[in-house]
């Protein structure tokens, strides 16, 4: 069973001057329970614009969301067991963090203790009288997250959590949610920044232009790309290159870099190899993947 | 239901609401004071001045007999023909509702109450309709909808919830403020001025009036909010707002299609308040065109609500 469901979703908008702007072009997406799901994709790959579908505030052009079992138009059903931050998040701006969160949990009968237990879960506890406008996009961003938390929701849905927090911020609210999953809750977290969601997601799911391009567990993903290679760096780099062939390896020269399409395990096979010929090797390490690569490939490869 | 009270809660933190009320209590506390002052005459110096009254009247009476043009509030149709025996009787009355007293004698008299309070009521109209289009306008202008539909998805409910606030706001700001003015300007009567005409009848239709100007109030607050939540904006409904009641009502309309005349907004609102049968909307009573009034403002609220049940929220 999957927490939240995406069939065939579409989305156009309508320019002012005629033209539509595809914003999801016929998405599919299942997202477990459980663990950390990444939604990436670049800037303006319609990652807002299907959790805007899936919380109801923009309406389908085609297709259908399901949340925790519900449909759309019994979104208000299971409403109370989802935290949600939409892009920048956004309160009345005269009233303070606190006063904002308090007007949010009277909604739904909850009361201050809980308000300052979340303030003080993404640090906002000491500026939570300040009022909303004068924070900065960081707070802002942490008193969205502490909204979320608010009703202790099994399904946080998060878009950009960590837009505009410093490098300690991001830390703290990768902890966080990490932290929330091992609690049992389901993250489902977008992002522009594959390497930033790499290290926290269990699976992932990579949007382009509206569709999904790959989605999966984050290793699975990973390795869609090509076959793993090996970073050889030594002074004679032509003599090394001419030695490896050779060898049978297949090798290729990159800057200052030899690429070797091997394992991390033939790292010993190519250092002796090397060795023999009385060229020393200064640096072999394997060559790290990552979903930005993939990214980049898959992306390149569709257009 | 909890978000009704949420929504009140929202709209009295308000700063615009509290600038409104702290702006208004000083505007009565000041005008209470400079009436007191001003309505500083001794009896020595009005007396002299009463013959001086009755000249006036009888010359006033004896104008109406003649036929001569009133620029008095009832139509100059309501009076028999000139000529008739009972023209000199209607004009007696005529001039007698006129307090011609007043005119000359600048004591503050209780009676007066009655047209401060009507003369207000514009202006509290006005203050509800800020008040209603911000209450709305301030929330999608900011995006604190879209996090308030996160929470509670269903659009009506959210839309009631707000138009009830900014409805129940409007009335009871109004109301208090007009209880304050009175209780700032009676002074100025009872202690140097007069309290003639003080009879329970007064207060009855005193307090009626200002129920009604409460009643206007949360009308113009209803339908500046509907108009603010189609338009998702404040700036849309004070633009609507004036442009159709001076445009198209005053100019427009009134002007060149007499017989909408009936129908108008900002003539209703006159018979509404000022109960004055002859003139805007002939034979109309204060009830019937606070029914077309509150049907108007319950028909925006409805086309609001079902606009707004569709639209994408970004
Ligand atoms: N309300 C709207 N009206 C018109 N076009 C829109 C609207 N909202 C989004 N779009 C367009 O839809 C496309 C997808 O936008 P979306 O905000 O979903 O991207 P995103 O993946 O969230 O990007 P980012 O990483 O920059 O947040 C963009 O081309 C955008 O211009
Ligand atoms: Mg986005």
């Amino acid at each position: 069973m999957a927490v939240i469901e995406v069939e065939a979703l579409h989305k156009e908008f309508r320019r002012l001057r005629g033209g539509r702007t595809i914003a999801v072009d016929g998405l599919d997406l299942a997202v477990p329970y459980g663990g950390v799901f990444g939604f990436l994709g670049p800037n303006g790959a319609g990652k807002t614009t299907t959790i805007r579908c899936a919380l109801g505030l923009v309406k389908p052009t085609a297709g259908r969301t399901r949340v925790l079992d519900a449909e759309a138009n019994r979104l208000h059903t299971v409403i109370d067991r989802i935290g949600s931050i939409v892009e920048t998040p956004t309160f009345f701006p005269t009233f303070s963090g606190r006063r904002n969160l308090r007007l949010l949990g009277r909604v739904d009968g909850i009361g201050a203790a809980a308000v300052e237990q979340v303030l003080e879960r993404v640090g906002l506890a000491e500026r939570g009288d300040d009022i909303f406008k004068n924070y900065s996009l960081g707070m802002k961003q942490r008193l969205g997250i502490a909204a979320a938390l608010l009703r202790e929701p099994e399904l946080l849905i998060l878009d950009e959590p960590a837009n505009g927090l410093d490098p300690a911020g991001i830390k703290e609210v990768r902890q966080l949610l990490r932290s929330l999953a091992d609690e049992g809750r389901t993250v489902f977290l977008s992002s522009h920044l594959l390497g930033e969601v790499q290290q926290i997601c269990d699976r992932v799911a990579i949007l382009a232009r509206g569709k999904c391009i790959a989605q999966g567990e984050v290793a699975d993903v990973l390795s869609r790309g090509q076959a793993a290679r090996m970073v050889v760096k030594v002074e004679n780099i032509d003599g090394a290159l001419q030695v490896l062939t050779g060898a049978g390896f297949d090798a290729n020269v990159e800057r200052d870099e030899i690429l070797v399409t091997a394992p991390a395990s033939d790292g010993a096979r190519i250092s002796r190899t090397l060795a023999l010929k009385r060229i020393y090797v200064a640096e072999l390490r394997p060559m790290e993947v990552s979903l930005e690569d993939v990214f980049l490939q898959l992306t390149e490869g569709g257009s | 239901m909890r978000l009704v009270g949420v929504e009140l809660r929202r709209a009295f933190a308000r700063r615009l609401t509290k600038l409104v009320i702290v702006v208004s209590i000083a505007g009565i506390v000041a005008a209470g004071l400079a009436v007191y002052f001003h309505s500083n005459r001794t009896t020595a110096e009005i007396s002299p001045a009463a013959p001086k009254i009755e000249d006036v009247k009888n010359r006033a009476i004896q104008d109406c007999v003649n036929g001569g043009s009133l620029d008095f509030p009832t139509p100059p149709t309501a009076l028999p023909p000139v000529g008739s025996a009972q023209r000199a009787g209607a004009c007696q009355n005529l001039v007698d509702q006129l307090q011609f007293n007043q005119a000359v004698d600048k004591r503050f008299h209780v009676t007066q109450l009655a047209d401060v309070l009507q003369h207000v009521s514009a202006f509290a109209a006005i203050i509800a309709w800020l008040l209603g289009s911000s209450l709305v306008g301030a929330e999608w202008r900011s995006g604190s909808m879209a996090t308030l539909l996160t929470w509670e998805p269903r659009r009506i409910r959210v839309t009631m919830a707000k138009a009830f606030a900014a409805v129940v706001a409007a009335f009871l700001i109004v109301m208090v403020l007009q209880g304050l003015l009175v209780g700032a300007l009676y002074p100025a009567a009872r202690f140097r001025g007069s309290t003639a005409g003080a009879t329970n009848e007064f207060w009855r239709s005193l307090s009626y009036l200002g129920l009604r100007s409460g009643g206007l109030a949360a009308g113009a607050a209803l339908i500046a909010f509907s108009v603010a939540s189609i338009g998702r904006s404040t700036a849309a409904a004070l633009g609507a707002g004036f442009g159709y009641l001076a445009l198209v009502e005053g100019a427009l309309l009134g002007a060149l299609v007499p017989s909408s005349r009936p129908w108008l907004i900002v003539r209703n609102a006159v018979v509404f308040i000022t109960d004055r049968r002859g003139f805007d909307v002939p034979g109309r009573s204060p009830e019937q065109a606070g029914l077309l009034l509150l049907g108007y403002a319950l028909g925006f609220l409805l086309i609001a609500a079902l606009v707004n049940l569709r639209r994408d929220v970004n």
